[in-house]
């Protein structure tokens, strides 16, 4: 394992980590969104990096931008279900969304 | 293989896409009329098309065929396939999608529209994860089904819709984070992420460079789509989801979109992917056996009729996941056919309250009661379809779930066999209650002048009871069949 | 009339090729059909009827006491369970005695029931208890005898039933001793068969008593004493002397059980098996003789009612029967039947003598009545003839049993004979009592009852009761007639009739009977009253607690086993109490509370859900680094 390896594997532990724990600690649903992109970042990386290893670069490539097409769309579904509460419940605070327990 | 067959393999992918265009160019006027129709139309030549590939097949003493939609095959080439497997989780869908557009009549007023194109998407997007034969494009046609059903739980405003469909979207998310997480590192192993490729790959994972990295792969994928299918103790959000969508989006839904997305996939990676990794197994058997037994009990004293058959998918999706543990081929039959019968007594039980939310509005058991004089043809299809999750025969339930039973035995694992076996009593004790609480029972204020539901939901109930029963009848010469097949 | 009997014997016991042995059996069961179906109203008809029956038997009896041989056989199953009957000249004698004390009672109850209720009932399950214990008699098979000992038990059922309807308690309990002293039978049979290989009586003979066979004897012989009355069975014929018609006393358990207990412990002991002087089963068998003589004595002398005295003193007596028997000497065995034969017939008439009195003054309470040998003087004088009988005077027939009895005891162990003199003494202060209580003393008579209406009573009744008594006397100055009939059955060559020889026994005899006078006219002189006669014994210091226990039924067997019952019918609803609890309350109560904690996992908060979720990761992480 080279420095480059360690040095990717890392960044993608780090982004991966951000993500999640911002994922988990946040109340607005606008920056659960961006902790989902920001996890979603660092799969892309990884998927890079594997395909580098690999020698597979063009499918890592083809896999990177059809995940990016797909988080997108995700992203937008969600942020249109985040103006949906807003209207309804007027803010964005996902502990508004609790009436469904048990 | 025949013209025929290659036209028929490719309206499982062309016929939604024919559909939604239907719907998006006629004039709003009559779109919004025949709408309906249309989806149900696409339900029931996806039944047809399924088993007429079937008989194909049979006839031409072939286990599975691959086709492609726009490229010629050639090797290394992305390709659908269809098997036996496959053939039946498209007749599922195809059953399902009906019946929820039967539903759709009486349920959804101005949104039909909107319903039926998201629906439509959705059944590409099922009928996607049915026919792939490579781990990225199941990951496309998953996401393109989770997006769906997302805005199609979402259509609820009124309700909890909202709240129902993000919670499944932020769960959704990260389950998609694991599962490419789990790809890259298969990534790394094998070069390519066709199921062949990935198992020849796996198949001496133990001496890999680093061995590690595959093993976070096996975890992260499984985790990933555990939470997809609603595994315990990743089930948050699935009472959440089929609580607060529309009543023909829970149909689809608790039928068969949570089993496709999560359960079909780790059908697949157990029977074909990881098949030399038991490690995998051992998890996944474990996960299923914490799913039955405290899905089951979870679902005693709810008090939401939806909910109720929410935390009831939990457990039954253990038994799937506990027949395709075993490893054994009796387990997978098993778990297919508890898949097939799943679907229908779920989809009945689910139109049944869209039944009993049309006719009394409220799906709070506590506040029915006594319908079973007003409402006779859904009281006694939710017996049966209730008769048959808990497994008592001669329904259909009780037969898979005979198999399963039966395969954990023969692979060793006794203990886990009697507790499943012993979960049937607390299956039986939430749907007693739930039976007793809206149907039996004295009739209560308010509800006197329910009336039976007519039309689609009812036909959608009486023919998925049918199903049930007639399949239980018949299971012996399945079994018989199974058997001349060499399966069993 | 000899060459009648002979011919008819002969044409019985097969000389023409058919076998008429059973029509003993079916003779009586079909007049007591036909008994029945005469209407009530026809009493004359029902009667002769009845008596008819009895004189029938009585005559076939006799044919075949002469005939002394015969059987008859008819196969039924492959194991050796036949139809058979035999009679042999043990059995003949046997039929003979139960087929004259039918007749003499018959004759007696046709009058005392002259006015009752129920006497067709009686008259039918008198018949059928005869049929029962002819075929007992006759059968020479281990099986039938079974279903004819079962028989008995259910007409003795029966009979207990007339008296009291409502609350059949005595039947009951007549029939829960019965019926365990049945299934010991039934045990011992099996055993028996099993040890013997066969059913058949005549392949069972001789059989050491080793192994089954101890479980074979054992059993075999509480069934027949348990019949006969002996102790443990016994707590139900005191009740029944208060619940059912006298008459039914008379017969059943003074006569017929007696005699058919005797006869097959008899049997188990001498044919059957093997018992050996001094060996252990002979010292079982005579310590059951020998309490049962000393309890029952003991109870016989506190009670104050006529018929309850005469119950207890039946038990006791068959102590003596049991105890000559247990011997297993000749002069035991023979004395044992003797004093069965002499038994019956004064206990009977006792029993009859008691009915009269009941009869004519409508209760047999001595506290009630007293002083009536003035006004029915036949009725005293036949009843002194057996009370002196059954104190063991002479030259009355119980003398002369007792003494042979006395002479076995001695010969076989010390305690057996201080046991049995005792008895004597017991015997003789309870009849002293009875007879002063009830016969002589200051007349007393119940509440409206008028000195007028006390008078003899009806021929019918009393010509029974004298020629029993009469019986009495003959047997004992003539004892050579019974005894000729009697010692062929220990063996050949027994001469025991005339005087008995041994003048020591006589001598301790005659004094014991000279105490009880002795004993009686203190307790007498001390209370002022024939009934308290006895009470210095009753309320004597250590004596008084175990007879105060005893009529408090503390030691009543039965209703020992009933307490046992209820005890485990306790028991058992406790624990299904238990189980109750853990299904309806425990269960419940656990899955609920289990449910609603699961129900805590979801509550609605997408932090919580995502929280389980990597908590599941890291469990599965967790769980992979132990399984690879």
């Amino acid at each position: 394992m080279n420095v480059l390896s360690i040095a990717i594997l890392t960044a993608a532990l780090l982004l991966i980590v951000t993500g999640l724990y911002m994922l988990v600690r946040t109340y607005n649903m606008i920056r659960i969104i961006i902790a989902v992109e920001v996890a979603m970042k660092a799969i892309t990386l990884l998927l890079a990096y594997a395909g580098w290893l690999n020698g597979q670069t063009a499918l890592s490539q083809a896999f990177v931008v059809t995940i990016i097409v797909m988080e997108v769309v995700v992203a937008v579904v969600a942020a249109g279900l985040a103006i949906s509460s807003f209207r309804k419940n007027g803010d964005v605070d996902i502990r508004r969304l609790n009436k469904l327990n048990g | 293989m025949s013209a025929g067959m290659e036209f028929v393999l490719l309206t499982f992918m062309g016929l939604p896409l024919l559909m939604v265009l239907l719907n998006n160019l006629l004039k709003k006027e009559i779109a919004q009329k025949i709408c309906l129709s249309l989806g149900i139309i696409a339900g029931i030549v996806q039944m047809a098309a399924a088993v007429f590939v079937f008989a194909s097949l049979k006839a031409a003493g072939q286990t599975e065929a691959d086709f492609s939609q726009f490229w010629d095959l050639g090797v290394g080439a992305s390709r659908f396939s269809v098997d036996f497997f496959s053939l039946l989780v498209l007749f599922c869908i195809g059953m399902v999608i009906t019946a929820g557009f039967l539903t759709a009549g009486k349920t959804l007023g101005d949104k039909k529209f909107n319903f039926t194109n998201l629906a439509m998407i959705l059944l590409l997007g099922m009928n996607g994860i049915a026919l792939v034969t490579d781990l990225f494009s199941l990951y496309v046609f998953l996401e393109i089904t989770g997006v769906a059903s997302f805005v199609m739980i979402s259509l609820n405003k009124e309700g909890d819709g909202i709240e129902g469909a993000f919670k499944y979207l932020v769960m959704s998310a990260i389950a998609t984070v694991f599962i490419l997480g789990g790809l890259a590192f298969l990534f790394m192993q094998s070069g390519s992420l066709q199921y062949g490729d990935v198992a020849a790959a796996l198949s001496d994972w133990q001496y890999a460079e680093q061995p590690a990295l595959l093993i976070a792969g096996f975890v992260l994928v499984l985790v990933g789509f555990s939470i997809k299918s609603g595994v315990m103790p990743f089930h948050g959000w699935l009472p959440d989801a089929y609580q607060s969508a529309p009543a023909a989006v829970s149909v689809i839904l608790g039928g068969i979109v949570t089993k496709m997305a999560g359960v079909y996939a780790l059908l697949r990676l157990t029977a074909d992917i990881f098949v030399n990794v038991p490690v995998f197994n051992q998890i996944l058997m474990l996960l299923a056996i914490v799913s039955i037994v405290l899905g089951a009990v979870a679902a005693i004293t709810q008090t939401d009729f939806k909910r109720i058959l929410a935390y009831s998918s939990i457990s039954q999706i253990g038994y799937i996941l506990l027949g395709a543990s075993c490893g054994s081929a009796v387990g997978l039959i098993g778990a297919m056919l508890h898949f097939f019968n799943h679907a229908t007594f779920k989809t009945t039980l689910f139109v049944n309250s869209a039944a009993v939310e049309i006719a009394t509005g409220t799906t709070e058991i506590e506040k029915l009661g006594g319908l079973q004089e007003k409402m006779p043809v859904t009281g006694v299809s939710s017996i049966l379809a209730f008769l048959s999750t808990a497994g008592i025969p001669p329904l259909a339930g009780f037969w898979s779930k005979l198999l399963i039973i039966i395969a954990a035995w023969q692979t060793g694992n006794v203990f886990i066999a009697g507790l499943a076996l012993f979960a049937s009593i607390f299956t039986a004790a939430y749907f007693l209650r739930l039976q007793r609480c809206v149907f039996f029972g004295p009739a209560v204020e308010g509800l006197e002048d329910t009336k039976e539901v007519t039309g689609g939901v009812c036909l959608s109930s009486l023919a998925l009871s049918a199903i049930t029963v007639g399949f239980g009848l018949l299971f012996p010469a399945l079994l018989l069949f199974l058997q001349g097949q060499g399966l069993i | 009339m000899g060459a009648m009997f002979g011919n008819m014997a002969a044409f019985m016991t097969g000389g023409s090729g058919v076998n008429l042995l059973w029509l003993m059996v079916v003779l009586p069961v079909a007049l007591a059909v036909l008994a029945v179906a005469i209407p009530r109203h026809a009493f004359a008809a029902r009667s002769a009827c009845f008596l008819a029956a009895t004189l029938a038997d009585l005559l076939l009896a006799i044919a075949l006491f002469i005939a002394k041989e015969g059987s008859m056989l008819l196969r039924w199953t492959d194991f050796e369970i036949n139809l058979a009957f035999r009679v042999d000249p043990f059995s003949g004698a046997v039929l003979l005695a139960l087929g004259i004390f039918a007749v003499l009672v018959a004759i007696y109850s046709v009058a005392f029931l002259r006015r009752k209720e129920k006497y067709g009932q009686f008259y039918c399950y008198y018949l059928l208890t005869l049929a029962m214990a002819n075929g007992a008699v006759l059968a020479d098979n281990l099986v039938v005898l079974l279903f004819f000992w079962e028989g008995l038990m259910v007409t003795l059922f029966g009979m207990l039933l007339i008296g009291d309807r409502q609350k059949p308690a005595t039947a009951v309990k007549a029939l829960v001793l019965n019926g365990i002293a049945d299934l010991l039978l039934m045990l011992g049979v099996a055993a028996t068969a099993a040890h013997a290989g066969t059913f058949m009586m005549e392949g069972i003979s001789q059989l050491p008593i080793e192994g089954l066979g101890v479980l074979g004897f054992v059993c075999m012989m509480a069934g027949a004493v348990g019949k006969a009355g002996a102790m443990p069975f016994h707590s139900w014929i005191p009740d029944a002397a208060d619940a059912a018609p006298l008459p039914f006393m008379a017969i059943l358990p003074a006569a017929f059980e007696k005699i058919l207990g005797i006869y097959l412990l008899v049997r188990i002991t001498f044919q059957f098996y093997q018992m050996v002087p001094g060996s252990v089963m002979s010292i079982v068998v005579m310590a059951i003789g020998a309490i049962t003589i000393v309890l029952a004595n003991s109870m016989a002398l506190i009670q104050k009612d006529i018929k309850r005295l005469l119950s207890y003193s039946t038990i006791s007596q068959v102590g003596y029967m049991i105890l000559g028997i247990g011997t297993a000497l000749p002069v035991g065995i023979i004395g044992g039947l003797f004093h069965l034969i002499n038994h019956v017939m004064y206990k009977c008439c006792l029993f009859l003598t008691a009915g009269s009195v009941e009869k004519q003054t409508g209760s047999t309470d001595m506290r009630y009545i007293s002083g009536l040998g003035k006004l029915m003087p036949v009725t005293t004088v036949c009843f002194l003839t057996a009370a002196l009988s059954i104190s063991g005077v002479p030259p009355f027939s119980g003398f002369f049993s007792k003494e042979l009895v006395f002479d076995a005891a001695l010969e076989s162990g010390m305690i057996f004979y201080i046991a049995a003199v005792l008895g004597a003494f017991l015997t003789a202060a309870s009849f002293l009592k009875l007879g002063h209580a009830a016969y002589f003393g200051p007349l007393r008579l119940p509440e409206g009852v008028k000195t007028e209406d006390v008078k003899e009573v009806p021929g019918a009744m009393l010509l029974p009761m004298g020629i029993l008594a009469l019986g009495c006397l003959i047997f004992g100055v003539f004892n050579a007639l019974p005894l000729s009939v009697i010692q062929p059955i220990a063996g050949e060559g027994y001469d025991f009739s005339g005087w008995p020889d041994n003048w020591t026994l006589v001598a301790i005899s005659c004094a014991v009977l000279l105490l009880a006078v002795g004993n009686h006219l203190f307790g007498y002189r001390r209370t002022g009253e024939g009934l308290k006669a006895a009470d210095h014994i009753r309320y004597a210091p250590a004596l008084r607690t175990v007879y105060d226990c005893a009529e408090k039924r503390y030691f009543d067997p039965y209703d020992i086993i009933m307490q046992l019952i209820k005890g485990f019918a306790w028991i058992c609803y406790g624990i299904d109490r238990a189980i109750n609890w853990v299904y309806d309350v425990f269960a419940v109560d656990f899955v609920s509370g289990l449910s609603s904690r699961l129900r805590l996992m979801n509550n609605g908060s997408v932090g919580r859900y995502m929280a389980w979720s990597f908590l599941g990761v890291g469990f599965i992480v967790l769980l992979c680094l132990f399984l690879v």
